[in-house]
């Protein structure tokens, strides 16, 4: 695992929130944890990534986190489809950004988006996943990064 | 005899050359440490066999290339390099390099290339 | 040049012939023609002679006539002479062969006749002739005189009196001769036209005989040639449609020819590429810095001054990662192109570009060096083992495992502002900075290098003035790297102590057996079981005592998998991993005592149907049926035959498995207790004491026997 690729997930979503309302983003200290569940909140929108490197980079952010952002762009609309869909957009921006950012040896997928826990099967042992806590205003979202 | 001339800014390049050449074909008639001695020493003694290194201070191998051969077309040169690149290769060979081998090589190898160059 | 004749040998003789026929044909025709002329003046100069005869009687008698009237004779006489003259010329001609006048004017040549016919005929005809022809001479000579004396007078009448008789008694003769010459003639002329025609029929048939041949050859030629291109262009086909390389031609101008190998398409997984240009092909899949330098390569390549060998170890394109939109989705693949040139007589006319799929190889290539690397890791990490003071390492390894968990946690907590991640970087430096120590002591110079990695990366996080969670990125990662590497040395060590059993232990093969047990009862049942085992090595325990720990373990396992583990379609139903698990162990206690545990995940003991069944058989009073523990229900298990399986099979069924685990525990003193959840799993718990009677007069009787 490099810091740089590291890096680029976690700055893309800096950046992703730079562009709202509330631009400051607080980076929690990152942490390991062995599968998705123990870093998971209510809405999570995860790219898969293949290639040179496999593993998963998945946002998983609370319905009022998403609320939040949904008010915050003049939307109204808080629906549960509303909030699946800024989630992911967030996991759009990140798949976008990796896409530019990371080598030839990344192949990165669509966003795979769902409520609760992703239904994506945990890779082999021994890989762990670095969760990256984010808060937004007053809410704390997750970001969580697995490659090897 | 051929008249050979080895350009290579490393002296310990310079003297394994020297050192490698087949001393029945090839008569040694200077070294050059850079491009720019490497073209003074073309003009005074005419070589028509050349080693040459790419990386050099002053001028380095591409140019130097250039100019010998804008000298002396039928100069017949050796690129020996350690830039293990295709694109440097393609433009050593465009600018009218005969040969490529690169650093680190073997006394075969050396003397394999030489031979080459000069049956062609 | 010859070998082009040699294929066309019997067409060019064929041509041969037939011209030379043509020409002969044509040749016959032109003497021919010829001869019909010559033979058509041979037929009326003898018509001639027909008239010449008449003529030279008629002016004979006229002269006659004219002789006795006085008249002028001069008309009559010149009219004869030159009569008799033309006839007499004629007639020599056809003897004997050679000139007269012709009937057109001028002269004619006349070929002596030789036929006997002819020659028959002319014999006559020069008999009657000749002397006729002195004897008008004569007279004609006697006539022309000026002045003729009265003798003369007599004679002329005389010469003219004996012509005239001689005509009147011949000429009819004559005549008849010269018409069966002209008859003669004619007939020759016929016969020869005959014949002549006869030959240019005959070479006209050949030479069209000849024709049909040149046809016949010319068309075998062209159709072996047909199914030669045809069948050297079904051979290509056929190559280029197995071959397992893309390949192409290439021209100057970069043009990629029109034939293709159907790999090509199969590579880019598009359609035909044939005429596209290598620059527009190239471009859409590789990088534009890439492409300049392959339109670079090729442009050399075809440069005949440049050795091909030395080029091809410049190819740029040896190993190209691209990505193909293959059935929509996106693959990507490794390529290597190799370029050759298409030399004609030393002209350089195209280069050859072979594309070849080594995505594979480039799999294994990296598959290799991650093993490669794997393998060097292990390989330091035994080093590491063999000069770290081994009976420490576990102790350690389980400490700093704690370590890393706690550090784990301090990254974890939440932090707010830049003093409080400095307190948890500082936390953090405490607990590595033991760790540090610890492996440094134990020789374990990966690990302390990485703590003193750590150690650097807080150090220069202290000096900056705003600390945020991303700085401890890099620290992250070096925990993950330092519990990925106690995981290696676990792996290591395991994999190092199953070696090192195996020569020595007796009884790795009832381990195996235990093993095979399990599998074997797991495929009869068809449930898929993870089945791990350990602790039977036990070399010091008396064979009987062994024999005894192996049946109840036998036992446990049957029980376990036939009546604990689900089949996999209900585990996933009830949420559970599909595969179930069964950990058989034996430990052996400090104080001696031999603990057999086995545990399952499975569906647990259903404590009520056991009731149930118990009842049924009368084993517990049906008032009694509330009141029952679950420890009594398990006595009464491991005392009687009770099944809960409707069907008995070879593993379970016939209430055997605990009663023969009871029986076996009564012998040697062991008790058994259970502990279970239902829907969650049991474990049976069996602790045998250190010297079960059994054992200990075994023990005695070897005693007596040392």
């Amino acid at each position: 695992m490099k810091e740089e690729n590291l890096r680029v997930f976690l700055s893309s979503i800096v950046k992703y929130f730079a562009h709202t309302s509330d631009p400051s983003v607080n980076v929690g200290a990152p942490y390991l944890v062995d599968e998705i569940k123990d870093a998971c909140k209510d809405y999570t929108g995860l790219i898969s990534i293949s290639g040179d490197y496999n593993g998963v980079c998945y946002f998983s952010a609370p319905a009022v986190l998403l609320r939040h952002l949904i008010l915050s762009v003049g939307e109204t609309d808080t629906s549960e489809s509303m909030m699946l869909d800024a989630v992911g957009e967030v996991a759009n921006t990140l798949s976008g950004n990796a896409r530019k950012e990371l080598g030839k040896g990344f192949e990165i997928s669509a966003p795979h988006i769902t409520k609760g826990l992703p239904t994506m099967e945990t890779e082999g042992e021994g890989n762990r996943i670095y969760a990256i806590p984010i808060q937004w205003k007053s809410y704390k979202a997750m970001l969580g990064i697995s490659l090897h | 005899m051929h008249r050979l001339m080895i350009v290579d800014d490393s002296k310990l390049i310079r003297q394994r050359i020297a050192r490698e050449y087949d001393a029945d074909t090839f008569e040694l008639i200077g070294t050059a440490e850079n491009g720019a001695d490497a073209i003074d020493l073309f003009e005074q003694s005419s070589p028509d066999v050349v080693t040459m290194d790419l990386t050099m201070p002053k001028l380095d191998g591409i140019d130097c290339i250039e100019q010998l051969i804008s000298r002396d077309p039928s100069t017949k040169i050796l690129v020996i390099s350690a830039l293990n690149d295709t694109s440097i290769g393609i433009e050593a060979l465009e600018k009218g390099a005969m040969g490529f081998i690169t650093k680190p090589f073997s006394g075969a190898d050396l003397k394999a290339a030489l031979k080459e160059i000069i049956d062609d | 040049m010859s070998k082009v004749f040699g294929r066309y040998a019997a067409i060019i003789a064929t041509v041969v012939v037939f011209l030379t026929l043509v020409l002969g044909v044509l040749g016959l025709n032109f003497y021919t023609s010829f001869q019909t002329e010559v033979t058509a003046e041979a037929v009326n100069i003898a018509g001639r002679q027909r008239m010449l005869s008449q003529r030279t009687a008629k002016s004979l008698s006229n002269l006659n006539y004219k002789f006795y009237t006085q008249d002028d004779l001069s008309i009559d006489i010149a009219e004869l002479k030159a009569a008799s003259a033309l006839f007499d010329r004629s007639l020599k001609a056809f003897t004997n062969g050679g000139e007269t006048n012709s009937t057109k004017g001028g002269a004619a040549f006349l070929e002596q006749v030789t036929s006997d016919r002819g020659r028959e005929i002319l014999s006559q005809a020069n008999e009657l002739w000749g002397p006729f022809y002195d004897r008008l001479s004569t007279m004609v000579d006697l006539a022309e005189r000026s002045s003729l004396p009265i003798s003369g007078q007599r004679q002329l009448s005389g010469l003219i009196a004996d012509n005239v008789s001689y005509a009147n008694s011949n000429i009819n003769q004559i005549l008849k001769l010269m018409n069966d010459l002209t008859n003669y003639q004619e007939g020759q002329a016929t016969a020869s036209a005959d014949t002549s025609r006869l030959i240019q029929t005959l070479g006209i048939i050949a030479s069209l005989v000849c024709f049909a041949i040149i046809l016949f050859l010319i068309f075998g030629q062209l159709q072996r040639a047909d199914r030669k291109a045809l069948l050297a262009q079904r051979e290509t086909r056929k190559i280029f449609e197995t071959v397992d390389q893309g390949l192409f031609l290439i021209d100057r101008d970069f043009n990629m020819g029109s034939q293709q190998s159907k790999e090509l398409e199969r590579i880019f997984s598009s359609g035909f590429l044939a005429g596209k240009n290598l620059h527009t092909f190239i471009s859409d899949i590789v990088s534009s810095t890439d492409l300049e330098k392959v339109l670079r390569y090729v442009r050399l390549l075809f440069d005949p001054h440049k050795k091909q060998k030395l080029l091809q170890d410049l190819n740029p394109l040896k190993k190209l990662p691209i990505q193909v939109q293959d059935q929509g989705e996106l693959t990507s693949k490794y390529l290597r192109f190799s370029f050759s040139r298409v030399e004609n007589n030393g002209k350089i006319e195209g280069v050859l570009a072979s594309v070849s799929d080594i995505s594979n190889e480039i799999r294994l290539e990296n598959e290799l060096i991650e093993e490669t690397k794997r393998s060097e890791k292990q390989l330091e990490m035994i080093s590491v083992l063999l000069s770290a003071d081994a009976n420490m390492l576990p102790e350690f390894i389980k400490s700093s495992d704690r370590t890393y968990e706690k550090i784990n946690q301090i990254f974890r907590n939440p932090a707010r502002n830049s003093s409080e991640f400095k307190i948890k970087a500082d936390s953090v430096l405490t607990l590595v900075h033991a760790t540090k120590g610890e492996s440094s002591l134990l020789g374990l110079t990966i690990i302390s290098e990485t703590c003193h990695e750590i150690e650097d990366k807080i150090d220069q996080l202290k000096l900056k003035n705003d600390i945020g969670g991303d700085d401890f990125l890099s620290l992250t990662i070096l925990l993950d790297r330092l519990i990925s590497t106690n995981e290696q040395m676990k792996s290591v060590m395991s994999a190092v102590a199953g070696h090192s059993q195996s020569p020595q232990t007796i009884d790795s093969g009832e381990t195996q057996n235990l093993i095979k047990l399990a599998t074997d009862v797991s495929r009869r049942q068809h449930k898929e079981v993870a089945f791990s085992t350990g602790g039977f090595d036990m070399p010091h325990l008396a064979p009987d005592l062994r024999k005894n720990i192996l049946s109840l373990a036998s036992q446990l396992v049957r029980n376990a998998i036939s009546h604990g583990i689900e089949s996999s379609d209900i585990r996933k139903t009830l949420g559970k991993s599909e595969q179930g698990s069964v950990k058989l162990c034996l430990l052996q206690e400090n104080s001696g005592k031999l603990i057999l545990s086995c545990e399952d995940d499975g569906a647990g003991i259903n404590f009520e149907s056991i009731k149930l069944e118990a009842s049924k058989n009368g084993l517990i009073k049906a008032e009694d049926i509330d009141r029952v523990s679950s420890k009594q229900l398990l006595q009464l298990m491991l005392k009687n035959r009770l099944s809960t399986r409707t069907a008995a099979d070879a593993d379970a069924g016939r209430g055997a498995g605990l009663s023969v685990l009871g029986s076996i525990s009564d012998q040697l003193g062991a008790r058994v207790s259970l502990q279970t959840r239902q829907g969650v799993g049991a474990k049976f718990i069996i602790s045998i004491p250190k010297t079960a009677p059994e054992m200990a007069t075994k023990k005695l009787t070897e005693a007596s026997y040392a």
